[in-house]
């Protein structure tokens, strides 16, 4: 089934046109050098921005996105974030996902070192049910076994149905998974 | 949804600075409020008193409050929305954010008219309700509404510091309003004003002047870029 679909899609700034059929189950690895267009191929197919050129179409997707700087409110703990964002996701909390990860869940967010928030996005990124997950640099802060505990987490996910992109700078770890890489 | 919202955008510190903001103000009307006058003389002088609390209260209450608006909703973009917003989509999380603030700002007015009326019943022996307030409270609360939606509008996360050029530019016109009855600039900016606002339809304009606002600002806001 068909989530996405861009055709010859670009912004001005970017001398990248992107064409790119994203479909159910899925597994897109986007890797390159800085500034050649990851960011913004993410962005287009958030919605984020509107391409200057081509077409962006899209189903109403319930995108679970996480971006390349973890955005968290600061002055709230973990658990109640997390159990609100359950909440409205009307999905359930990962206990295993937040065991595993050794996440300090009493704590308030602006107490946590780069890893744990950037563990608190992950977690937050997979809570209700997406149709699709867009991870921006998701390994930034995370340490090797948290990256190991994340890649075993998606291949999980990745065998339920779920949808991925991926972008990062060290594709080889995800290189088994991917259904489609695409270097920029 | 709009639960999520307020714990992030209404977060402990936040309502901290809410507190000690309302706090001020109370502060403030307790010191006008506060006579060395007996109890026959503040009687005797009833109409005298009852007409500078009025003033002084209007005064502080149509100046402080578009400031304390300010403070509560600058903050209103702010970049972990955009995971919510991948969620939902964006029309669902500004229709949660739009009901939200108009939830706070009731709130906030009601408190802030019980508390003109409490205080002063509390603290004087000369105070009587004066049937002008309610009008006046009505229009500054309408006030507060489009000064939100200003802000809703033109405050940006990456530029918030010029939020607070929108309650200078009401108080400015305030001052406008006071020497000036120019209709054309009320037209354009329904501010309150002692002398426009006394017309009935002044009400059903600023209505239609938030209604007209909020449609822009939503069809605005569903289009513009994230960055």
């Amino acid at each position: 089934m068909l989530l996405i679909k861009l055709d010859c899609a670009g912004k001005k700034y970017l001398e990248k046109k992107f064409t790119l059929e994203i479909n159910q189950s899925d597994f897109i690895l986007v890797s390159g050098d800085n500034g050649n267009g990851k960011t913004t191929l993410i962005q287009l197919i958030l919605g984020f921005i509107h391409p200057d050129f081509g077409l962006v179409e899209s189903k109403k997707l319930k995108i679970g996105y996480l971006p390349e700087k973890a955005m968290l409110p600061l002055f709230i703990k973990v658990l109640p974030y997390l159990e609100t964002l359950a909440k409205i996701k009307k999905g359930k909390l990962d206990t295993e996902l937040i065991l595993a990860f050794n996440l300090p869940i009493l704590k308030s967010i602006h107490e946590l070192s780069k890893g744990n928030q950037q563990k608190l996005a992950i977690i937050s990124t997979f809570l209700g049910n997406p149709d699709l997950i867009i991870l921006d640099e998701p390994l930034s802060g995370l340490d090797l076994e948290s990256t190991l505990i994340l890649k075993k987490h998606i291949l999980k996910k990745k065998g339920e149905g779920m949808s991925f992109m991926i972008s990062t700078h060290q594709p080889d770890l995800f290189m088994d998974m991917a259904s489609i890489h695409i270097t920029l | 949804m709009i639960s999520y919202l307020y714990i992030h955008l209404f977060d402990q510190k936040k309502r901290r600075i809410f507190m000690i903001s309302l706090l001020v103000i109370v502060l403030l009307m307790i010191f006008f409020l506060y006579t060395k006058d007996s109890v026959a003389e503040q009687l005797l002088f009833q109409t005298y008193h009852n007409l500078y609390y009025h003033l002084i209260m209007r005064r502080i209450v149509s100046f402080l409050m578009p400031f304390f608006v300010t403070v509560i909703m600058m903050d209103h973009d702010q970049a972990y929305l955009k995971p919510i917003y991948a969620y939902f989509g964006r029309k669902k999380v500004l229709i949660s954010k739009i009901a939200l603030y108009l939830l706070i700002m009731t709130w906030i007015y009601l408190v802030i008219g019980i508390i003109y009326h409490i205080l002063p019943s509390i603290m004087t022996s000369y105070y009587i309700l004066n049937t002008d307030t309610i009008p006046f409270l009505i229009h500054i609360y309408l006030d507060g509404l489009i000064l939100s939606i200003f802000i809703l509008w033109e405050v940006k996360d990456k530029h918030k510091a010029f939020a607070i050029f929108i309650p200078l530019f009401y108080t400015l016109v305030g001052w406008l309003y006071e020497d000036y009855q120019i209709i054309i600039i009320y037209y354009l900016i329904p501010f309150y004003s002692s002398y426009f606002s006394s017309f009935t339809l002044a009400y059903l304009y600023k209505l239609c002047y938030i209604l007209l606002g909020l449609a822009i600002t939503t069809k605005l806001t569903l289009h513009e870029e994230i960055k």
